[in-house]
């Protein structure tokens, strides 16, 4: 470190080190206490460049502080809290510690200056993020989280690229700052398909439902604030006013809803609306305007506020009742009622009601969306926000607190609402996401530019009541096609699915047979004789060389021995472990 | 408090749901005829009940597109991928 300026996500990597050492009551506040530690340090940031590292030839910046870094740095450590907060009662502390590597890969980004520091966090966030969906443990856990590393690898592999090939082309240039989006190259190209595999963007988009869906209780809530909203980070830094990602953002925004629609469990149609409003932050970078970024930043502050709520609220009826299959619930209000109300708050937000935060923060992309004359992404954005409304607004909390009771004995003797911890945790964003929505001075007064916008206009308020009311009446008249049904969605998935299972059958069926052949023969003629010869030169080197040149072959044995422990088989531990040296090799990079 | 205020919503339907309903006429009244439109960014946006008629009928496209898509085939059976 080149002065005394303190990288927030040491303190969560250093926090999440330390942590198996802390036992007993203390726990607790030290969970607590490092988020806090890191949002305090974001929160007392000055403006500047700190940070800056010679690393063989390069001059690496981990510390790029401007209002801009400073937003999304303050609403990622807010929401490390908020999380930590809603998992305070989860006793593995792999769990936290995967969820604050997770955090730390995040700011990591958000704060770097140059591609191979971003590479290095934006790395640390795909490798830490994945035991979140491992840590649930579920029957499908396992592949779910095997389909998103890959795909998150594959991003990170286009991004590699295309700064390797920028830095070729630019004589040795790594910085991240605002590309020629009027120019694009290759590079900028393959870069850009880097940053929008994190932002989900179709038809990148199958792993963001299939991770969050099947990804632990607390795991979720983390998950849905963090990868989607810093590739929106780094979209708005180098790609603003970049106009193909307008038709990009519209599509996302209209796919997410329709997905929506006919989705049965409530934690994936969460995911399919996060999809959707990822898609208006793309379509606010497209646009590029001043008006438009503060739109996508302040969306992005937002979301990640009333996303978390409503991945907490649906959270907790996973963690109480063991399902958020829509068709196995209804008319939970009677047993777990503030749960209702929270994500209600959050269902309200999302879909932009008046008094919310979604209100003041999309209304920004919209209005900039009209004023650059791009109507009818305007008004697909408008459409898609009627349709947030008609899932977010209603159809969870109908058919999940409402509606039909199709909960089993079981359910509904177990559901109530969550321990104290979850709730608090979910009060705390719901009065963020009312707050925000009532003082738009604490939102707009962070955002990078500034541009005077008035969100409580009476137009406005006609225009959203209107939609919101005839949208409730739409529901109303097709209800029964709003009714979820016990099936599952075909997505892009399908594709690298199915692929994966021709690979398979092709690697099975012809290959593992001409392998067999090749090994039953080569035993035969070769084999046999040669572990005879071998046997014998082995045990004279194990007895009469290493026994004269100092024994060095036992001593490579006993190591081998203790290094075995650490490798129990599985592929998630051997990640995890590889991943924890890499978080402590940052660690010792930054201070040394 | 907050299932006693449900139940008696709930008890009494028809005035909540008539209550909703006016609520609903009165929105789109007071935004179609006393709102000062000149903030409207489309020559559209003028006409009377615009937006109520767009949350109307865009809500029901998308839930009809969206049953359209998956009686197509989007929409499957839950162990389709556990074969």
């Amino acid at each position: 470190m080149t002065n005394f300026w303190l990288h927030p996500a040491l303190i969560l990597i250093f926090g999440g080190l330390i942590l198996p050492l802390i036992k007993g009551p203390l726990r607790r506040y030290y969970l607590l206490g490092i988020p806090l530690l890191t949002f305090l340090t974001v929160w007392g940031m000055d403006k500047g460049t700190f940070g800056v590292v010679q690393f063989i030839d390069w001059e690496l910046t981990f510390g790029r502080v401007d209002s801009l870094s400073l937003v999304f740095g303050y609403i990622m450590s807010l929401m490390c809290i908020i999380g930590t907060l809603f998992g305070l009662h989860v006793e593995e502390d792999v769990q936290h510690i995967a969820a604050w590597f997770y955090v730390a890969g995040s700011l990591g980004v958000i704060f770097c200056g140059d591609y191979l520091v971003l590479f290095l966090f934006w790395e640390l966030m795909a490798f830490a993020s994945v035991f979140l969906v491992w840590f649930r443990r579920g029957p499908k856990s396992t592949a779910t989280g095997y389909r998103y590393i890959l795909i998150h690898t594959l991003g990170g592999l286009f991004l590699l690229a295309g700064f390797v090939l920028r830095y070729k082309a630019t004589g040795g240039d790594l910085s991240f700052a605002l590309m020629d989006v009027h120019h694009p190259d290759l590079a900028t190209w393959l870069i850009l398909l880097g940053f929008l595999v994190n932002a989900a963007a179709i038809p990148f988009h199958s792993w963001l439902p299939d991770a969050y869906a099947e990804a632990s209780v607390t795991g979720a809530v983390f998950m849905c604030a963090f990868t989607t909203k810093t590739a929106i980070y780094v979209l708005a830094r180098g790609f603003a006013g970049m106009e193909i990602l307008i038709p990009i953002g519209v599509v996302m925004a209209l796919y997410g809803v329709i997905y929506g629609i006919i989705e049965n469990d409530a934690r994936r149609l969460f995911a399919w609306d996060t999809v959707s409003q990822v898609g208006y932050m793309v379509v606010g970078v497209g646009i590029g305007s001043k008006l438009a970024i503060n739109g996508a930043c302040a969306h992005a502050f937002a979301h990640i506020l009333y996303n978390g709520l409503l991945f907490m609220g649906t959270g907790s009826v996973l963690y109480m009742v063991g399902t958020t299959k829509m068709t196995e619930l209804g008319g939970l209000y009677k047993k777990m009622p503030r749960t209702f109300v929270f994500t209600l708050i959050g269902g309200l937000s999302i879909a932009g009601l008046p008094l919310f935060s979604g209100f003041v923060s999309k209304s920004m992309i919209i209005a900039a969306g009209f004023e650059h004359h791009h109507l009818f992404a305007a008004f697909a954005l408008t459409l898609a926000s009627a349709g947030t409304f008609l899932l977010a607004g209603i159809k969870v909390p109908y058919f999940i607190w409402f509606g039909k009771n199709n909960c089993s004995e079981e359910i509904w003797e177990k559901a109530a609402d969550p321990p104290w911890n979850m709730q608090a945790a979910m009060a705390v964003a719901s009065f963020f996401c009312i707050f925000i929505g009532c003082y738009t001075a604490y939102l707009y007064d962070m955002l990078p530019f500034h541009v005077d916008f008035h969100p409580y206009s009476a137009y406005h308020l006609a225009e959203t009541l209107q939609i919101v009311a005839f949208t409730g009446v739409a529901f109303y008249f097709l209800r029964k096609l709003m009714a979820p049904t016990p099936t599952i969605s075909l997505d892009m998935d399908w594709f690298y699915r199915m692929f994966g299972r021709g690979f398979m059958w092709v690697d099975s069926k012809i290959f593992q047979t001409i392998d067999s052949w090749v090994a039953e023969i080569y035993r035969y003629l070769g084999l046999f004789p040669l572990m005879k010869i071998s046997k014998f030169w082995s045990w004279f080197d194990w007895n009469a060389i290493d026994g004269v040149v100092d024994g060095i072959a036992r001593s490579v044995r006993a190591l081998g021995g203790k290094v075995r422990v650490l490798q129990s088989g599985q592929m998630q531990y051997n990640i995890f472990v590889a991943a924890s040296l890499a978080a402590a090799a940052i660690v010792i990079f930054m201070f040394v | 408090m907050i299932v006693s205020i449900i139940e008696s919503l709930r008890k009494n339907l028809k005035m909540t749901f008539g209550i909703c309903a006016a609520v609903i006429v009165l929105i789109a009244l007071w935004g179609s005829f006393l709102v000062d439109t000149h903030h409207a960014h489309t020559a559209a946006e003028h006409w009377p009940f615009f937006w109520a008629l767009f949350g109307l009928v865009g809500a029901m496209l998308l839930i009809i597109i969206a049953r359209f898509l998956g009686f197509l085939g989007i929409m499957t059976r839950e162990d389709y991928y556990d074969d």
